[in-house]
């Protein structure tokens, strides 16, 4: 390492940069790692190799963030995708399990955890946009990049995202939780 | 932003909020663990730059070392050997069944005729 704190294979990425978004980071490889700690921590320790190593070479043409997000979703992609299809199918057949966890839960945690539930039902890219724009503030350009789509294209699934969340929300009010 | 977006992203990252309530790693412990693998993964490129190079160097010295000569010719071509014996075989014959013979020692036996054509032996 440098003395002015600079990757040696990243010019451009400095330790305590990444120290600074290191939480926000750690709330993405979560949602990415289907909120499970142990592959989130493993999916930032790879993603923390892979600029440390320069195999993701960060060229200030964006930001940190935006860079080090889209780090994490192109290894949560190509690594955890199958640990995620099969969370999401475990997750599938404990559908009625989770209804009954529901009932048993106070309020407003039921009603939080509808919000979310209406979330992830969303399709993957309109799930992503939405969680990047409302969630870990970025505007739909950086969210863009993050998901490695056009700004056109982000901005299409950030339109359909809110329309179906409306709808979805909507539904929830309406249930009376 | 219209107030309806404003009021959805705030119930959105309320429920992201309580769904991802567990607190993240320290940075210290996650970037300690980020440079022993970084650690592990160049001491394995190495390794593995080492043996492809050794491999490498091989094939070049056997393709560049000179060869044994006397070992590659085959026997009929050894001229001290040609000179002392009276055996020969075609070198083209090596997937034919052994013979060979000795012009002095085993000479043919010619087929005689005492047949007469015309006042002449045949």
């Amino acid at each position: 390492m440098r003395d002015d704190d600079a990757l040696q294979d990243n010019p451009h990425v400095s330790k305590q940069a990444l120290q600074d978004l290191h939480e926000q980071l750690f709330g993405w490889a979560l949602s990415r790692s289907d909120f499970d700690h142990a592959a989130a921590e493993d999916l930032m320790q790879q993603a923390y190799v892979e600029v440390l190593s320069g195999r993701a070479r960060f060229n200030n043409k964006s930001t940190l963030k935006t860079f080090v997000f889209g780090v994490v979703q192109n290894l949560a992609r190509s690594q955890m995708r199958k640990i995620a299809i099969r969370l999401r199918i475990v997750r599938s057949h404990s559908a009625e399990l989770q209804q009954d966890e529901l009932s048993e839960s106070n309020e407003n945690e039921g009603e939080q955890r509808e919000v979310w539930q209406a979330v992830e039902s969303l399709p993957g890219r309109q799930r992503d946009i939405t969680e990047l724009v409302f969630c870990r503030d970025m505007t739909i350009e950086e969210a863009s990049a993050v998901m490695g789509v056009s700004v056109g294209t982000g901005r299409v699934h950030y339109d359909r995202a809110k329309k179906a969340l409306a709808v979805k929300l909507a539904a929830i009010n309406d249930s009376g939780i | 932003m219209s107030m309806n977006e404003e009021a959805m992203k705030e119930a959105v990252s309320r429920s992201l909020a309580a769904r991802d309530a567990q607190p993240a790693p320290g940075f210290d412990e996650t970037w300690l663990a980020a440079e022993g693998r970084y650690l592990a993964w160049k001491r394995r490129q190495r390794t593995f730059i080492a043996v492809a190079a050794s491999v490498a160097l091989f094939a070049v010295f056997l393709t560049v070392m000179p060869p044994d000569e006397q070992a590659e010719l085959p026997n009929f071509e050894i001229a001290a050997e040609m000179m002392n014996s009276t055996q020969w075989s075609a070198p083209s014959d090596v997937l034919m069944p052994v013979y060979s013979i000795d012009i002095y020692g085993d000479l043919p036996q010619l087929p005689e005729s005492t047949d007469i054509y015309e006042g002449t032996l045949l």
